[in-house]
C-alpha cells in the first residue's frame, strides 16, 4: 500500500509537468490549429536561459520560477512572429512540419551554445524530503503540483471568463467571425504562443531541478505529448488533467510491470482511450444544430 | 455613408462574381439589396468588410468608402472598427460558446460598461432572449440564434449594420418578429441598415431605397415604393401578375437610367 501510494504521489509530480507543457500543446492548437511539435524544444531553450541567468546573477532558485514565464513569453512570441506568423494562411500540416522543422534546428543550436554536457540546474533548492501523509516527497515535487494546480486554475478561469480568453475560444471556432467582432487573430496567435511557452518554461525548470539541463531535456516535451491527446487536444484544462493520467500511470507501470515498459506507458494509454473517445477524454464534440 | 462604385470582384483572380456594381447607403436609410441565388450579394458584403481576402477575393476595380474613407485593403478588424457590423449569411454563431459568451464577442471592441448598457438593449429589443443568456447558441432555435445573431453585431455599436438575408430558414412568424425589430431599430435608434434578402416583399416593406442585382450586374435601383410599384418586379420578384404579361428583366431597362455613374 505504501508502494502503491508512493507510485501516485510521485506520478502525480511529473504528471503536474506534463499537465503543464500538455496545456500549452492544447493552447496552441486551440487558438491556430497547428500541433507544435517544438514544444519540447521551446521548453528545452527557456531553461537553458534561465539556467544561465540564474548562474549569471547568482540569484536564488525561486527567481528562476518567475525568470522562467518571463523567458517563456519572449520566446514564444518571437518564434510565432519570426516562424508562425508568415505561415498564417497555409495549410495546418503546412505549418506543422515547420514546427518540426524549429525543433530539430533549435535542438542543434542548444547543443552549439551550451554543449552536449549535461549540468545541474543553479540552486537547485532544498533537497530535505518532506513527509505528506507518511510520504516522503522534495519540496520540488511538492512545489510542482502547486504550481500546476494554480496555472491549471489560472488557465482554466481565464479562458472562461476574461475577455481575451473568451476571444481566444471564439477565434478557435471561426476566425473570420472573430475578426470582424473585432478580433485581431495575429495577436491570438501570438498569445497562444506565449502563453504555452510560459507554461512550458515553468515546467522545464522544475524538472531540471529535480534532474539536470541536458541537451535531451526535449524528451519529456514528448512524453507530454500523449497527455493532451489523452485530454484533449483543444482542451486546455483537460490537457491539465491528462498530464496527471500520464504521469501516474508511468509510475505505476514503471513500478509494478517493468521500469523499462514505463517510457511507453502513456503512448499505450492514448492508443486504447483513443479508440474509446477519438477526441480525447475532455475533447469537444460538434455542437451542430440546423 | 456607404459608396460603392463600379466594382469589380473576383474570386482566385479568375471568376467574376461581381461585374459592375455601384451602390449607396445613405445616413439613416433601409437599403435593400435584391437578387437571386449567386447574384453576388454576399459578395458585395465580403467585399465591405474585408473577409473576401480570407475567401481568395480581391476587388479589381472601382471603390468602396465608408464616409469617403477607402474600406479596400482594411482587415475586417479594422473595416468594423468604423462602425460597420455585419449579421452573415447562416447566422454563424459561435455555437460552442454560449449566448452571454457570444453577445461578449460582439462588444469585444467596447468598455465594459458600454456592453453593460449593450447588452440590456439588446434584452430589450429580444427579451425571448433574457433567460437563455447561459445556453449554448448552437442549441438554440433557428429564431434565437438569429436575434443572438443580431444582438451581436448591434453591440459592437455599429453606425451602419448589414444583414445578409436574415430571414433565411426560419418561419414566417419569426421572419415577421425579426423585421419588426429591425423597423424599430431604424425608427427608434436612427440606424443605417443594408438587408440582402431573397424575400422581396419583406425587404421592400422594410426598406426605403433598393437595389436589384443579377449575375453581378445592378439591373434596377429606386425608392422602395418605386420598385414595389415597377410591373417587372412585381412579376418577378413579388409573384405577383398583371394582367397575364410575362416579365424579363431587360424590360426594366429604362429604369436603369438611373444608375449612371462614370467608370
Ligand atoms: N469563396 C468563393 N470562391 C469562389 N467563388 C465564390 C466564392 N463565394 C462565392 N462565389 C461565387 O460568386 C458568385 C456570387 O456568390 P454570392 O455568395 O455573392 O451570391 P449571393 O447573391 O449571396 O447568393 P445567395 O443568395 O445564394 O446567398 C457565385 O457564383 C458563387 O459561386
Ligand atoms: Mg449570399
Amino acid at each position: 500500500m505504501q508502494y502503491f501510494a508512493d507510485l501516485v504521489i510521485s506520478g502525480l509530480a511529473i504528471g503536474a509537468i506534463y499537465g503543464l507543457i500538455g496545456m500549452g500543446y492544447a493552447c496552441i492548437y486551440k487558438a491556430t490549429g497547428v500541433v507544435n511539435f517544438a514544444q519540447g524544444e521551446v521548453m528545452m531553450l527557456i531553461t537553458y536561459v534561465t539556467a544561465s541567468l540564474l548562474t549569471l546573477t547568482t540569484w536564488p532558485f525561486w527567481m528562476g520560477l518567475v525568470l522562467a514565464p518571463a523567458v517563456g513569453i519572449l520566446v514564444g512570441i518571437v518564434v510565432e512572429r519570426v516562424v508562425i506568423r508568415p505561415m498564417i494562411g497555409r495549410p495546418s500540416f503546412a505549418i506543422v512540419m515547420v514546427t518540426i522543422g524549429l525543433a530539430v534546428l533549435m535542438r542543434s543550436l542548444i547543443v552549439l551554445f551550451w554543449g552536449s554536457e549535461p549540468r545541474e540546474f543553479p540552486g537547485r533548492g532544498s533537497e530535505d524530503v518532506i513527509q505528506i501523509l507518511g510520504i516522503g516527497l522534495y519540496p520540488v515535487q511538492v512545489l510542482a503540483f502547486l504550481i500546476f494546480i494554480s496555472a491549471a486554475a489560472a488557465a482554466w478561469a481565464f479562458l472562461r471568463y476574461s475577455r481575451l480568453g473568451i476571444a481566444m475560444r471564439a477565434t478557435a471556432l471561426s476566425e473570420q467571425i472573430a475578426m470582424l467582432m473585432g478580433v485581431d487573430v495575429r495577436r491570438i496567435s501570438g498569445l497562444s504562443w506565449a502563453g504555452a511557452a510560459a507554461l512550458s518554461g515553468l515546467a522545464g525548470v522544475l524538472f531540471a531541478s529535480a534532474a539536470y539541463v541536458g541537451p535531451d531535456l526535449f524528451a519529456v516535451g514528448l512524453k507530454a505529448f500523449p497527455a493532451t491527446i489523452l485530454g484533449g487536444l483543444d482542451a486546455v484544462t483537460g490537457s491539465a488533467f491528462g498530464g496527471l493520467l500520464i504521469g501516474v500511470t508511468e509510475n505505476l507501470v514503471g513500478g509494478y510491470v517493468d521500469s523499462s515498459l514505463k517510457e511507453i506507458a502513456g503512448f499505450v494509454v492514448i492508443i486504447f482511450i483513443l479508440m474509446l473517445r477519438p477526441n480525447g477524454l475532455f475533447g469537444d464534440r460538434d455542437v451542430e444544430r440546423v | 455613408m456607404l459608396q460603392i462604385r463600379n466594382a469589380r470582384i473576383l474570386y482566385g483572380r479568375a471568376i467574376e462574381a461581381v461585374r459592375d456594381v455601384s451602390l449607396d447607403v445613405a445616413r439613416g436609410r433601409v437599403v435593400a439589396l435584391l437578387g437571386t441565388n449567386g447574384a453576388g450579394k454576399s459578395t458585395i458584403l465580403k467585399a465591405v468588410t474585408g473577409l473576401l481576402a480570407s475567401e481568395d477575393g480581391e476587388v479589381v476595380s472601382g471603390s468602396v468608402t465608408f464616409e469617403g474613407q477607402s474600406l479596400l485593403g482594411q482587415r475586417p478588424d479594422a473595416v468594423m472598427r468604423h462602425g460597420i457590423a455585419l449579421v452573415p449569411e447562416g447566422r454563424r454563431l459561435f455555437t460552442k460558446l454560449t449566448v452571454r459568451d457570444n453577445l461578449v464577442m460582439g462588444g469585444f471592441i467596447r468598455s465594459r460598461g458600454d456592453f453593460s448598457a449593450g447588452l440590456d438593449s439588446v434584452i430589450a429589443l429580444f427579451p425571448a432572449l433574457a433567460n437563455k443568456l447561459d445556453r449554448t447558441a448552437g442549441f438554440l432555435s433557428g429564431g434565437e440564434q438569429q436575434m443572438v445573431a443580431i444582438g451581436r453585431a448591434l453591440l459592437s455599436g455599429p453606425r451602419l449594420l448589414m444583414l445578409d438575408e436574415p430571414s433565411l430558414g426560419l418561419a414566417p412568424l419569426i421572419v415577421e418578429e425579426i423585421f419588426a425589430s429591425l423597423r424599430r431599430l431604424r425608427d427608434e435608434r436612427g440606424l443605417t441598415i443594408l438587408v440582402i434578402e431573397q424575400n422581396a416583399r419583406l425587404a421592400l416593406s422594410l426598406a426605403d431605397d433598393g437595389y436589384i442585382l443579377e449575375n453581378g450586374r445592378i439591373m434596377l435601383d429606386g425608392t422602395a415604393a418605386e420598385l414595389a410599384a415597377n410591373p417587372v418586379i412585381r412579376s418577378l420578384y413579388l409573384g405577383m401578375t398583371d394582367g397575364g404579361t410575362r416579365h424579363n428583366l431587360r424590360d426594366a431597362a429604362p429604369m436603369r437610367q438611373r444608375v449612371r455613374w462614370p467608370a
